[in-house]
């Protein structure tokens, strides 16, 4: 069920696989993550290499349990409106990045802990890996991808460019969606430690942490804007020696 | 993951009527649930989603504070009643978990919660999951 002949193999119908396509400009370009898998089948030669997403991995099937059941929905992503067919078992998390291709989301953990996958849902930042798309009929969803207006960042980003607030980038569209839903929220406006608190639901592994806190309280506007760096005190030659 | 069959009642006593099937679990937040569910160690058949139509009314009463099934724990923790009147609850509901898992695990869902245990999430020790 569910993928009839017009349904493409995402599950998209026509329109709405052209408006996810124009949105991000992938139609013509390889994906990366294409030529990861291919890469990978290539080195991999018989190993079984292949994307596993929360639907397909890990299943254990006996003769009792259910067929999979797939269900349409429509929800608004980023301000457009999305109908698509999901497995009952698709997180919100792998529906963006495999069926939307709106890559921007990372998967990080997949169970709840790193908040690399953070996007707003109805305003409010939540781990998409741990939502299944379901239960999204009729909800509104932003992602890092809907934060710019064309070419014009979000000051957040703006201002995560400006503090140079990562090092690999992986964890960086998480930090920004949490710290866009923190600053709504108004938790940036006391002192670090309590904007450390409220942004702690996103690790990094590089702990670009001072930078993130710098970015989100300058976007905030409880500090002013600056890089960071330029902050900290340099060693001074003529100094040295000196009592202090 | 193992298939399931996704049921979204309009009212609780149709969630209660389609509860009567055996393997089937309550979804509300989904925080834990759907967690395990990914490591296989919780399997239901059907999931009812429950969420949207659980209380998420807090009220203060004579002698104590009333607290709907689906408030969130970041809708308990940002409640004028609770900052008032249960400032500890408060406390703790903010050392909970991270600001995102606070967005959508419910109260109910909390007091249902199962063990945090390592082996008990552990697809290996399935005696840790005998009494289910």
């Amino acid at each position: 069920m569910g993928n009839q002949s017009q349904q493409s193999s995402d599950g998209l119908d026509g329109e709405a696989r052209a408006k996810a396509n124009d949105s991000n400009n992938v139609s013509a370009e390889m994906m990366r993550r294409d030529f990861l898998k291919e890469a990978g089948a290539i080195a991999g030669g018989s190993a079984a290499v292949g994307w596993q997403s929360s639907a397909t991995a890990n299943v254990v099937q006996t003769q009792s349990d259910p067929t999979p059941q797939v269900t349409a929905i429509e929800l608004t992503i980023n301000d457009r409106t999305v109908r698509v067919q999901v497995d009952t078992r698709t997180t919100l998390l792998d529906l963006l990045r495999e069926q939307l291709r709106l890559t921007g989301t990372k998967k990080g953990c997949d169970q709840g802990a790193c908040g690399a996958c953070t996007v707003l849902l109805d305003g409010q930042r939540v781990l998409a890996c741990l939502t299944l798309a379901v239960t999204l009929d009729g909800k509104q969803v932003v992602t890092i991808e809907g934060l710019a207006k064309n070419e014009d960042l979000h000051p957040l980003q703006q201002a995560f460019l400006r503090c140079d607030a990562y090092q690999c980038g992986y964890c960086t569209p998480g930090q920004i969606m949490s710290g866009v839903g923190c600053i709504q929220e108004g938790r940036v406006n006391q002192s670090v430690e309590e904007t450390r608190e409220w942004m702690s639901g996103n690790l990094c592994r590089c702990s670009a942490y001072p930078n993130i806190v710098a970015a989100v309280r300058q976007a905030a506007g409880v500090e002013d804007p600056a890089d960071p760096t330029l902050l900290v005190t340099r060693f001074d030659s003529s100094l040295e020696g000196r009592d202090r | 993951m193992k298939p399931f069959q996704f049921v979204q009642p309009r009212s609780i006593e149709e969630a209660l009527a389609a509860s009567g099937e055996t393997s089937t679990m309550w979804l509300a937040g989904g925080t834990t649930l759907v967690d395990l569910m990914k490591l296989n160690v919780l399997t239901p058949n059907s999931l009812i989603s429950i969420k949207p139509l659980l209380d998420k009314k807090i009220q203060e009463r004579a002698d104590h504070v009333y607290i709907g099934a689906g408030c969130t724990m970041a809708m308990v923790a940002d409640d004028a009643v609770v900052k008032e009147r249960l400032p500890v609850v408060r406390q703790s509901l903010l050392l909970a978990a991270s600001p995102q898992i606070r967005n959508m695990a419910t109260m109910a869902g909390n007091l249902l919660q199962r063990t945090r245990s390592p082996y008990f999430r552990h697809i290996d020790f399935p005696r840790t999951r005998a009494r289910l």
